[in-house]
């Protein structure tokens, strides 16, 4: 998905500065980390290109970044590993979010700014 | 009494004590507030009880904004006017409308929702659509559990359908009154004002197979349209700018209610929230009728600028469905049936954008954890006040030898803000509640697109004669007398500062019952 004709450069530059934020910060190489970014491989039932298109798209604001570092952070603190317990804690963030109007945009397809986090995640892992 | 006015019989000059010049919604509806009464009320109609090529030649003109109608296609020039043609959708103003807000320019009317109210009963028996209830009690008669959209953000409205046509529904009382007199084929061509242009001595009427008289009255109220409403007044000699027009604003603000595709909504097939958006043309009591949804808006939500109806266009059993359905229905300006679709598919399939979208909207659906249809929202946008966007003359004439209209509507990116802002906010309201997902179209998000090519209007013309309170900043009073000329009243939604997403015809209906209260004191 990342090919897409209509914005290669971008999408190149948001892969370089995905590849240079994994070299450059500790981040997949704890095994809580891996255990999280694994459960959201599940949830996402295989559709992990598009997550990251959405996620890399989120990413392009500067301090995203330090949003979805927070969210897993959050996600290990509270010891949510499975793709069904990391499901439920979502759906609350979800209606959170939309309650206060925290909302991201992609293709003029309306997220949860928590949805988007997820996606950057995994278009960060 | 009906009689023609091309008739020998009919003599040339006329007089009464109300002349009220055309006979639609307005124009009947306070005629028949006269009945039984005392004075003499002659209503003058251009058409004849018939659709006529020729009377309706006088609406012809020219579009030079945004693509409209053509006007002459857009309105109805014989006995009833344009309610002939109306869709029947009533809607009433909501009590917010009537409040200034101040970011707003020329917004806020000069009289209360509590001052016009008190018609809504009587204007809701005229329309025959039984009690004007039109909120959200509604959804215990179609006993559906209404979304619970928080009330500071979104509030929903009931339209009601009337089947009332003016001019079949009330020409048998009107022409048994003895103190009403219908002129039909009376074209009013001037009005003969004092020098000061301060005060109405009489109109010229005249008929197309050149007879030709005046029309003398103690008041006179204008009942035709938008439009003509401004035609008329910008194409009288008494004063340069125009008869009433001391201030600028006659054919200034023209308004319309643009009617435009702004998204997608995925939600479960079977949810009330689909239910409700499909008509119930069953339910007698109510009558068919549609919900709508508004965004709120007052001094605590700014961001709400103006008010927004949707409603249903078309369901999708699928995500994919809908979306191909979209591409087709921007390629070709209409929704195919799902088996005509179905046959696009093969090749739509191919469109790169489809793909993509389906590609977010199944992250969308798989995040929410449903498998969704889809409807397709028509929003139905309330416009600012935009002294820009109006009615103009044209150097061409009609076979009267009037200056022919020339429309030059016009909305602004402040508009499209309002349509994004409610689209996001139906997003989160939905979303809040899982009760479904918005894709937003992205002439909505980019303010350097412009308007859809599939965008319409709502034969709605609203605004050319603006009620103020103050007279530099419109032309009538709040008892719709001219600012200008004491004894010229004006009648029908041109009069409305600011429009609401209601459909017209109810409010100028209420309009026009209390014009008619003003102007039975004033006569007596």
């Amino acid at each position: 998905m990342e090919s897409r004709n209509h914005m290669p450069r971008r999408a190149f530059l948001l892969t370089l500065a995905a590849f240079a934020f994994g070299l450059g910060l500790p981040f997949a190489n704890t095994a809580a980390r891996e255990r999280v970014v694994r459960s959201l491989r599940k949830l996402m039932q295989g559709k992990v290109a598009a997550a990251r298109y959405i996620g890399n798209s989120y990413l392009s604001e500067p301090r995203h970044r330090q949003r979805a570092m927070q969210t897993l952070d959050e996600f290990q603190r509270l010891g949510l590993n499975g793709p069904a317990e990391i499901a439920a804690h979502i759906q609350a963030r979800r209606q959170r979010d939309f309650s206060r109007g925290a909302i991201f945009v992609q293709d003029g397809w309306v997220f949860a700014d928590i949805e988007a986090r997820i996606c950057a995640i995994l278009a960060l892992a | 009494m009906i009689v023609d006015y091309r008739s020998s019989e009919v003599p040339n000059d006329i007089a009464a004590d109300l002349i009220i010049i055309g006979a639609g919604a307005c124009g009947i509806t306070i005629c028949r507030e006269f009945i039984g009464r005392a004075q003499k009320v002659c209503l003058l109609e251009a058409g004849g009880l018939d659709y006529d090529e020729q009377s309706q030649d006088s609406y012809s003109g020219k579009n030079v904004g945004l693509p409209y109608f053509g006007l002459e296609d857009c309105r109805l020039r014989y006995f009833g006017g344009s309610t002939n043609h109306w869709g029947g959708l009533c809607l009433r103003i909501e009590p917010d409308d009537f409040k200034e807000r101040p970011w707003i320019p020329l917004s806020g009317w000069p009289l209360t929702h509590e001052e016009l109210s008190r018609f809504y009963a009587r204007a809701a028996a005229i329309v025959q659509i039984g009690e004007p209830r039109f909120d959200e009690s509604l959804w215990r008669d179609l006993d559906i559990q209404p979304p619970q959209f928080d009330p500071h953000k979104l509030i929903t409205r009931f339209g009601r359908d009337s089947p009332t046509r003016f001019g079949s529904q009330y020409r048998e009382e009107l022409s048994k009154a003895e103190n009403i007199t219908i002129y039909l084929n009376a074209n009013v061509t001037k009005f003969v004002a004092s020098a000061a242009g301060d005060h109405l001595d009489c109109v010229q009427i005249s008929a197309y197979q050149g007879k030709r008289g005046v029309a003398k009255g103690t008041a006179f109220v204008l009942a035709t349209g938008g439009i003509e409403n401004a035609r008329l007044l910008l194409n009288s000699d008494v004063t340069p700018n125009g008869l009433g027009n001391s201030s600028g604003f006659v054919g200034r603000c023209f308004m319309e209610h643009a009617h435009v595709s702004s998204g997608l909504v995925a939600s479960d097939i079977e949810t009330p929230l689909r239910v409700a958006f499909d008509k119930h043309p069953t339910n007698p009591g109510l009558n068919a009728f549609y919900a709508g949804w508004r965004a709120v808006h007052d001094r605590q939500f700014p961001e709400h600028p103006f008010g927004i109806a949707y409603n249903v266009l078309r369901h999708f059993e699928t995500v994919a469905t809908a979306l191909y359905g979209k591409v087709v229905y921007n390629e070709f300006g209409k929704f195919l049936d799902p088996e005509d679709l179905r046959s696009f598919n093969p090749h739509l399939a191919l469109a790169p954008e489809v793909q993509e979208q389906e590609e977010v909207a199944d992250i969308c659906a798989t995040l929410w954890g449903r498998r969704t249809g889809m409807t397709d929202v028509l929003v139905r946008l309330e416009p600012r006040p935009n002294p820009d966007s109006r009615v103009l003359l044209d150097e061409e004439r009609d076979q009267l030898g009037l200056r022919r209209a020339m429309l030059d509507w016009r909305l602004t990116t402040e508009d499209r803000k309002t349509v994004a802002v409610f689209m996001k906010t139906l997003a989160s309201e939905l979303g809040r509640l899982e009760a479904g997902r918005v894709k937003i179209e992205e002439w909505v998000l980019n303010p350097e697109s412009p308007w859809p090519t599939s965008m319409y209007a709502g034969n709605h013309h609203m605004g050319t004669t603006r009620m103020s309170r103050e007279r530099d900043k419109g032309v009538v009073d709040p008892d719709c007398r001219s600012h200008d000329v004491d004894n010229l009243y004006i009648g029908g939604s041109s009069v409305f500062p600011t429009v609401g997403f209601a459909n017209p015809t109810f409010t100028i209906v209420s309009m026009s019952l209390r014009l008619a209260e003003h102007l039975e004191s004033k006569l007596t």
